[in-house]
């Protein structure tokens, strides 16, 4: 029988390979379907330390990853992106290889620093760990290098899915209710961003970020 | 029974109501801030005199540091609400925002002030995230009301910037729950803050002091510390003016109250030396970094908003240094810094609407068009940069004076103090002296601004009485400021 530690290593190493797969696509409609592949994962990790530790908030944990995180917010970028007609990320400043390269290379260090960090998790995953960094520096990638709103909405998307692993293996994840408050307040971000980027599209008629480098000194 | 979760249920309700009676928004919100400002003065001053008192089922944590920064947020939010009404009603005037979009003005300046105060008020370190986050939120979308490019550039940056701040921050917290669990046991109670600072020296060292280094970041880059106040700059001069006030003179002040709690959390643990350095690096790294801006700044907004990076990197900076003198004048200076930026932002409001710009080279002639509010310009100006007889010049000299009896880094950090102050002074006084006195254009905007004298003048009295003579309430209460923040040697 393979054990739930090893479980959510194998589900942390697919969670790793989307990640590193995001950072390669252009299409924005795919790349918000890896978000809910992203997410789903995540509800998978939830739901194996839940079933392994018996810890009832894990279920919550799961449960909210799975309304949140893999339905209601791609629900509301994938809305944006019908209203707004947009369909690839256009001139990213980095190649997808080049992007690819990056992104090992940023998972690599991850490795590294969280061998370093000497983190003995509530939950015995030893990849989790540093997939959870790897993915927090994936996200910071994303968002450096894509010029889409919804590209930027992404890679922070992707930090907070690896600060969310980090504490599903840390600690079993935050007390329940300021769990709660962290998912009602990424869901209003996203809300939020929705709205701007909706109004960055009416006023500039793209969603270029590229167009927002005015203001200076 | 406290009052303490009045202040967060009063801006809620409000907020409720003024979408729903969309005609009586500003009257809702002005009343709403009024109470907000009756009963946030007398939970902060009930909380000075007394020890730490739970509320709302411990939910609610307020002690003198909490205190302070309700004070704050109660007396900008009144300001701010205030003021919110005549400016509205002059940029529904001049088309800047629709008679249909103005409720939603109010509602989510509610909502930003609900959430401001329930940053300082939550015991938990993880429900204070949450607020700290929610305000970045809602005041995003203010930030970008006017829809026009500048402000959406401004609130994208802001929100993006923030958000991934604030989940370095989060990060951070994890990791301080992570090491409690570990000390304290698997409970709810993990992210207690009474519970945390009682039992701070059991926690792992080396974990805290990555902890704290990501919440350094995290709510330093809402703080506005350098090198994280990019953002800042941009979101201070493009919003509304009344929200420009809320950021500057209320909310920065919030973020960095978190920063103070995890100091006061990594030194329990690690000892004083490492979470003081790091601030007073920060601190003087901001000051250093506002002096050019200020210099050559082409906007008066801009120019406000950099002068709050500097003030926060003062406050910092004061706190690094540490002592009773030290850590006294920066609670002094906390609120000597939002009344004065309050007064500077509200007059620089005014004017900008009856100019129609904000540019420093097209504002001209300032005593003829507008005496009241050129006068809350030149004099809140020669107050905030810190010259005699205002009081911010009394809590900065307490600072370098504490600076220059403390350790070397201290000294130093006073030196960098007193250098960027004096050029601030100099820099400032200069870009408003231009924008008074000289002759002013001919094509000018209609825009009223009732109860001018008021705005103005109330708190510059109040800076200039508490600059001579500071009344011994206020006196106990950044003592027991001070008293909080005091960590053991």
């Amino acid at each position: 029988m393979i054990g739930a530690a090893a479980v959510v290593d194998g589900l942390a190493l697919a969670l790793l390979a989307v990640a590193l797969f995001s950072v390669t696509i252009r299409g924005l409609v795919s790349g918000v379907w890896l978000l809910v592949v992203q997410s789903l994962l995540l509800a998978l990790v939830a739901a194996t330390i839940g079933v392994s530790s018996g810890a009832a908030h894990m279920w919550a944990a799961a449960i909210l990853t799975l309304a949140v995180r893999a339905f209601a917010v791609p629900a509301v970028l994938f809305r944006v992106l019908t209203a707004v007609a947009l369909k690839r990320e256009t001139r990213p400043l980095l190649s997808s290889r080049d992007a690819l390269i990056v992104g090992v290379g940023l998972a690599l260090t991850a490795y590294l620093a969280a061998g370093r960090l000497e983190l003995t998790g509530a939950f015995p995953a030893r990849q989790a760990l540093p997939v959870s960094l790897a993915l927090i520096f994936i996200g910071l990638l994303l968002m450096a290098t894509r010029r889409k709103a919804i590209s930027q909405l992404i890679g922070l998307i992707t930090i907070e899915n690896g600060i969310f692993l980090a504490g599903l293996i840390a600690t079993l994840g935050l007390p329940l209710f300021v769990e709660i408050g962290i998912f009602f307040d990424l869901l209003v971000a996203v809300g939020v961003t929705a709205v701007l980027t909706l109004r960055i599209n009416e006023q500039f008629d793209t969603m270029n970020t590229d167009e927002l480098r005015r203001l200076r000194g | 029974m406290s009052l303490a979760p009045l202040l967060v249920a009063a801006p809620l309700v409000a907020a409720l109501l003024c979408a729903a009676v969309a005609r009586r928004a500003a009257a809702i919100s002005a009343l709403a801030a009024t109470i907000t400002l009756v009963v946030g003065a007398v939970v902060a001053f009930s909380s000075f005199g007394a020890p730490a008192e739970h509320a709302l089922a411990g939910l609610m944590y307020v002690d003198a540091l909490s205190g302070l920064i309700v004070l704050i947020v109660a007396l900008v939010a009144a300001i701010a609400a205030l003021y919110a009404v005549p400016y509205v009603r002059n940029a529904v005037g001049a088309h800047e925002i629709a008679p249909t979009e103005v409720r939603w003005f109010y509602v989510w300046i509610q909502l930003s002030i609900a959430a401001m105060f329930a940053v300082p008020l939550m015991n938990n370190l993880g429900l204070m995230w949450v607020a700290i986050e929610t305000t970045t939120l809602t005041t995003a979308l203010l930030v970008a009301f006017f829809r026009r490019g500048h402000s959406l550039e401004a609130a994208w940056k802001y929100l993006m910037l923030g958000a991934v701040g604030l989940g370095f921050a989060l990060f951070g917290i994890l990791l301080t729950y992570y090491a409690a669990s570990h000390a304290l046991g698997e409970a709810a109670a993990a992210l207690d803050w009474a519970e945390l600072r009682a039992n701070a020296a059991a926690l792992d060292p080396a974990l805290m002091r990555v902890a704290f280094a990501l919440v350094l970041i995290g709510f330093g880059t809402k703080a506005g510390l350098a090198p994280m106040h990019t953002w800042l700059p941009d979101a201070h001069g493009e919003a509304p003016t009344p929200v420009s006030v809320l950021l500057s003179g209320a909310l920065l002040n919030c973020a960095l109250y978190g920063v103070l709690r995890f100091h006061l959390l990594a030194a329990g643990t690690l000892g004083p030396s490492f979470s003081s350095d790091l601030l007073l690096g920060l601190g003087a790294i901001s000051i250093a970094v506002a002096v050019p801006f200020v210099l050559v700044q082409h906007d008066l907004k801009r120019l406000l908003a950099y002068s709050s990076v500097e003030h926060m990197g003062i406050v910092a900076l004061a706190v690094g240094i540490g002592g009773p003198l030290g850590l006294f004048a920066a609670a002094f200076h906390m609120f000597n810094h939002s009344l004065a930026k309050t007064t500077l932002f509200v007059a620089a409001g005014a004017l900008g609407q009856r100019y129609g710009t904000l540019r420093l080279a097209r504002m001209r002639g300032a005593f003829e068009v507008a005496p009241l509010p050129a006068l809350g310009l030149v004099v809140g100006t020669i107050a905030i940069t810190g010259a005699p007889p205002f009081a911010p010049f009394a809590s900065e000299f307490g600072i370098a004076q504490a600076g220059f009896a403390g350790r070397p880094a201290a000294l130093a950090a006073a030196v960098v103090l007193i250098a960027g102050s004096v050029l601030v002074f100099g820099g400032m006084l200069f870009h408003v002296l231009n924008v008074a006195l000289r002759t002013a254009p001919r094509h000018l905007h209609v825009a009223s601004f009732p109860f001018a004298a008021a705005f103005v003048c109330v708190p510059l009295v109040a800076l200039l009485v508490m600059g001579i003579w500071l009344p011994p309430q206020l006196r106990e209460a950044f003592s027991a400021v001070a008293a909080v923040l005091r960590v053991a040697p």
